[in-house]
């Protein structure tokens, strides 16, 4: 994840780069900007997809015919898969299949993707939902901290500052030989059975994927408190002798809530394409893991159905936030609707 | 006089704010660990005491000791000699994305900001498409369409990374766009080419090469870890991530240093760069 610094953020949130005002917002601007632009890039992104998949070297009927089959062997195969039709017929097929919730067979599994991927998503969306929690509560609290208190804030800003640098793999494998093999607190690899096992097996992976986002989200969570921290309105509250902890929730966090909130939506939306090195460092059997075996294995169709979902919860994310944001903030609502966001 | 003055102060990018101000000694040393760690990278084969590839049965999985100041991993290679000469790559992959993107993002921004338009339109709109992919997805789809090794992940990451770039220019672009200066060069007949250039690129060069720092630490976490899953450098090559790969087993039984010292080196490198990169950020917006 690629993120730039916390400031720069906060002014693309709240919209403030761009300029010029829209009066009287059309119905039109917003079913473009909230139905058919997403739509489009879902498109788009499909096809680039597609066509890195399609681009792959090598031939799947010899995975599955060998070498020492016939040429018409071959030819019947190719023809009953459909692999001797032209590309663009090829990735029709596929996306309408695909949003019918078809996505083929795995090659190397012999069983339709869509029952392959369901127990999987589950994991994964449990350890991202585990990651999302730890997250939003540390990350938010710590920010808080640093932004209310100007003594503690060279103390978080130095932990955000190493906390964004460590890559969920190296904090697995760091977590690991703390927590699971020196003290034996928690299982080294693998999923669990029930609930609280899988609970248990999800919490040094859970870590191990939120150290970052904290760090980030703390960042964020600083600067829109101090930014509010400083501004008249919660000056004049002071002035007014309002109790501290009552001008935090309703004067800074009310009005610091969106771009936090933006942020830690973004981030744990983010966190799925995360787990994929996650998954893989703790030997999870979620869709990361399944993702990174697949393309070990050449294992197209899986490749593509975990791509597509990857790019799914991203577009579907951005696009119900920035549909929320104008919601809440009615300043938003006035300006242009820049496709720059 | 005035020259020995100037060159006590240190080179202008690391000045914080007006040239007249002290140096800023968080960005120093910051900028000197970077440095650091490139010159390491680039004369490791003068200061590594071995050969990266020294296979050693009798010297397997030892702790820090004279011999080997950061031990050896399980098939007997001294660590830091690894570390140094993974390094190299460690190091070129980010360079290299770095390097691209911010080019690639600069172009289209201050072509996007300059022309307006249709033009901005359609580029935000590819952009967008781009927005679309986590960067290690894409990455990785590089990989499934051009194989493993480290060219596929990092033209993937150029290309991911460019809309973040762009953006960021961009709105200072359109800023930089209405001051009285670009006005300035229009009535003096100067052509676009040389306004945009000249002047406008050059007033925002500070955010740009802020910008590129920043790029250059997250580069190196997304490589490393695609590294890491298997998709990237290959062992028995030298790498970080492959290091922490490799160092897995070996970590599941007590046998730390592999794993860590080359997690180390990851965190290490990108704290220092991420520092330099936001200290130069927070200079250029002081500037505007």
């Amino acid at each position: 994840m690629l993120s730039t610094a916390p400031t720069a953020v906060l002014s693309l949130v709240h919209g403030r780069t761009e300029n010029g005002l829209i009066r009287g917002a059309a119905m039109l601007s917003h079913v473009r900007r909230w139905i058919v632009a997403p739509l489009a890039t879902l498109l788009a992104a499909s096809f680039v997809l597609y066509t890195a998949v399609w681009l792959q070297p090598g031939n799947p009927l010899t995975l599955l015919l060998g070498t020492k089959a016939s040429p018409a062997q071959y030819r019947y195969l190719a023809h009953k898969l459909g692999l001797d039709r032209p590309m663009p017929v090829r990735y029709w097929d596929w996306l309408t299949n695909a949003v019918h919730g078809n996505f083929g067979t795995s090659l190397v599994y012999k069983q339709s993707v869509a029952s392959l991927i369901a127990p999987r998503l589950l994991t994964t969306l449990l350890l991202v939902g585990y990651a999302g929690v730890i997250i939003t509560v540390l990350g938010v609290t710590l920010g808080i901290i640093g932004g209310m208190s100007p003594r503690a804030a060279p103390y978080t800003a130095g932990l955000n500052g190493l906390g964004v640098a460590i890559p969920g793999f190296v904090a697995a494998e760091a977590l690991t030989a703390v927590f699971a093999v020196k003290l034996g607190w928690f299982p080294v690899l693998g999923t669990g059975q029930g609930l609280a096992g899988r609970l248990q097996h999800l919490t040094l992976p859970a870590f191990a994927l939120a150290i970052a986002s904290i760090a980030y989200v703390s960042q964020i969570t600083r600067a829109a408190v101090s930014v509010e921290e400083q501004s008249p309105h919660v000056e004049t509250a002071r002035g007014r002798g309002l109790a501290g902890p009552r001008i935090l929730r309703r004067h800074v966090l009310r009005n610091a809530a969106i771009p936090i909130m933006t942020v830690s939506a973004l981030t744990v939306a983010g966190l799925l394409a995360g787990a994929i090195v996650v998954e893989y460092a703790f030997g999870l059997g979620g869709i990361g893991s399944l993702l990174v075996q697949s393309v070990s294995d050449k294992d197209s169709n899986v490749v593509l159905a975990i791509g597509l979902i990857l790019v799914l919860v991203f577009v579907m994310t951005t696009t119900v936030l920035d549909f929320l944001q104008h919601l809440l903030d009615p300043r938003l609502r006035l300006r242009t609707a820049a496709s720059w966001h | 006089m005035a020259l020995t003055a100037r060159l006590a102060r240190g080179p202008a990018l690391l000045r914080a704010g007006e040239p007249r101000d002290k140096p800023d000694v968080i960005a120093v040393i910051a900028g000197c660990v970077c440095a650091a760690l490139l010159a390491a990278a680039i004369f490791a084969p003068l200061i590594a005491p071995y050969q990266p590839d020294t296979i050693d049965a009798t010297a397997i999985n030892q702790g820090p000791s004279a011999a080997h100041l950061l031990g050896t991993d399980s098939l007997g290679r001294d660590i830091l000699t690894r570390l140094l000469y993974g390094a190299r790559l460690s190091l070129l992959g980010p360079a290299l994305v770095t390097l691209l993107s911010t080019t690639l993002g600069t172009a289209v921004a201050i072509a996007g900001s300059w022309l307006g338009g249709t033009a901005d339109r359609i580029m935000a709109r590819l952009l967008d498409v781009l927005f679309a992919f986590p960067s290690i997805l894409f990455a990785v789809l590089a990989v499934v369409a051009f194989g493993t090794g480290l060219l596929a992940p990092v033209v993937a990451l150029s290309v991911a990374y460019t809309p973040y770039i762009a953006r960021v220019i961009r709105s200072a672009a359109v800023h930089e766009r209405q001051l009285p200066y670009i006005e300035a060069c229009q009535l003096l007949g100067y052509s676009s080419w040389r306004t945009a250039v000249n002047h406008l690129l050059r007033n925002v060069r500070l955010l740009i090469v802020a910008q590129a720092t920043i790029t250059f630490g997250y580069a190196l976490l997304d490589l490393a870890a695609i590294s890491f899953i298997g998709l990237g450098v290959q062992p028995p090559t030298a790498d970080w991530g492959v290091m922490v790969s490799e160092g897995d087993s070996a970590l599941l039984n007590g046998y730390v240093a592999e794993s860590l010292a080359a997690g180390a080196a990851i965190v290490l490198t990108v704290v220092a760069f991420n520092v330099l990169g936001e200290r130069l950020a927070a200079r250029s917006q002081g500037r505007q």
